[in-house]
């Protein structure tokens, strides 16, 4: 698990949470956000901490967690990123998901957002237009006739 | 604000719920086009469609898919790298416009999408007059069927030798071939090349090769690295 088995020379940054919080991060595995990464590029002084306006210290220090270990390229096959990849999401509650999907959209971190709403994917598979209208908390604004037209065009796939 | 949480974390910005619908299999995204008329325009959207097919094909990546027709039934050959040997179950084709009967098999398939071809039991080299060539498209995955048009009408009295069908990564477009023969005493050859983008044939006027040879091969044609490759009976000898 040591971060040191990588031989560049990796520079400290610091991330600051929209709450304040403060994290000491190496620079690879902050620029797997690509955002930070532009931010970098325009940043003068490399030692002043880096905002993320919009994430809080929970969530930022999940989403360090995936950039360290996607950061570090050791011993982990592919198959066994992929099954860290799958704990990692399972063991985040709904309400994590989706604040992590909303930094891993602002962060503009592709793995992480790909993961995440894969995972979302997977829980609204099997489920009615009503359950998913409920999960996502959308307002119906067909007509029942309307509704009805489109169930319709493919009937079947609304068999069990 | 943190009251308030449970709630806010629902409305997710419409570019995310794109990405997360474009992970859904064909069936559970047919059905989630009845949630509201913004899901329902975002799944008939050929932007998203594009995007949701090319996920669909990464995560497939390593499944093959054979179709083959025996005594007028289809069936799917599934294999994927952790079961290599060929999973067969029947497939339910649309039996209204390929009546069992006049089941001639099938042509070819590509990215899952089936090519059927019907009203003759002949192998097409051999198969009789014939303008429209009773050619359908058929996706197993969302049911969706589209029959390809005959061929233009001054192409008539075509006898049609061989046909082959694809996909065409470079225009990304689903293509078939039909190489056919006018029916008069000059045995004219033609190339003739269907397009699902354009639902048309065109004609080559000038294709790059000797039509008559590989006319002859004993094979269907076997699409690989973009290309038609035909079985040249001829060439076999040297």
């Amino acid at each position: 698990m040591a971060s040191t088995s990588t031989s560049t020379l990796s520079r400290k940054l610091i991330l600051k949470s929209s709450d304040g919080e403060k994290f000491e991060v190496d620079e690879n595995v902050a620029m797997q956000s690509q955002t930070i990464k532009h931010m970098i590029e325009d940043l003068d002084d490399i030692n002043s901490p880096i905002p993320v306006s919009i994430v809080t210290g929970t969530i930022l220090s999940k989403v360090i967690e995936y950039c360290k270990k996607h950061a570090t390229e050791d011993s982990d096959s592919d198959e066994q990123l992929k099954q860290w990849d799958k704990e990692y999401a399972n063991n985040m509650d709904l309400n994590t998901l989706y604040y992590l999907l909303l930094a891993a959209n602002y962060m503009e971190i592709k793995g992480l957002l790909e993961l995440i709403t894969q995972c979302v994917a997977d829980m609204i598979k099997g489920k009615s237009p009503e359950e998913i209208r409920a999960h996502f908390n959308i307002k119906n604004d067909f007509t029942p006739q309307e509704e009805a037209n489109i169930r319709n065009e493919n009937p079947w796939a609304f068999e069990n | 604000m943190e009251k308030k949480a449970k709630t806010d974390c629902c409305y997710l910005p419409f570019e995310l719920i794109t990405e997360i619908l474009s992970w859904l299999p064909a069936k559970s995204l047919l059905r989630s086009a009845c949630v509201s008329s913004s899901w329902y325009m975002l799944t008939k959207d050929p932007k998203f469609m594009k995007l949701h097919r090319s996920r669909s094909l990464k995560a497939n990546l390593e499944t093959h898919f054979l179709f083959e027709c025996w005594k007028s039934k289809v069936y799917s050959f599934r294999a994927t790298s952790q079961h290599p040997y060929y999973h067969a179950s029947e497939l339910a084709y649309p039996k209204d416009i390929i009546k069992p009967r006049t089941m001639g098999g099938v042509l070819g398939s590509c990215n899952g999408l089936v090519c059927f071809h019907s009203i003759t039991l002949q192998p097409f080299y051999k198969s009789a007059y014939n303008n429209n060539l009773g050619l359908f498209l058929y996706n197993p995955a969302t049911r969706a069927t589209r029959l390809i048009p005959p061929l233009n009408s001054p192409m008539n009295n075509l006898l049609k030798r061989e046909v082959a069908f694809g996909y065409d990564s470079v225009s990304d477009d689903y293509k078939v071939l039909a190489i056919c023969m006018e029916r008069n005493d000059r045995n004219v050859e033609k190339a003739l090349l269907y397009s699902l983008k354009t639902d048309a044939w065109v004609n080559i006027p000038s294709p790059p090769w000797q039509l008559n040879q590989f006319c002859m091969s004993p094979r269907p044609a076997i699409l690989a690295d973009n290309s038609f490759h035909w079985m040249n009976p001829c060439c076999l000898q040297e």
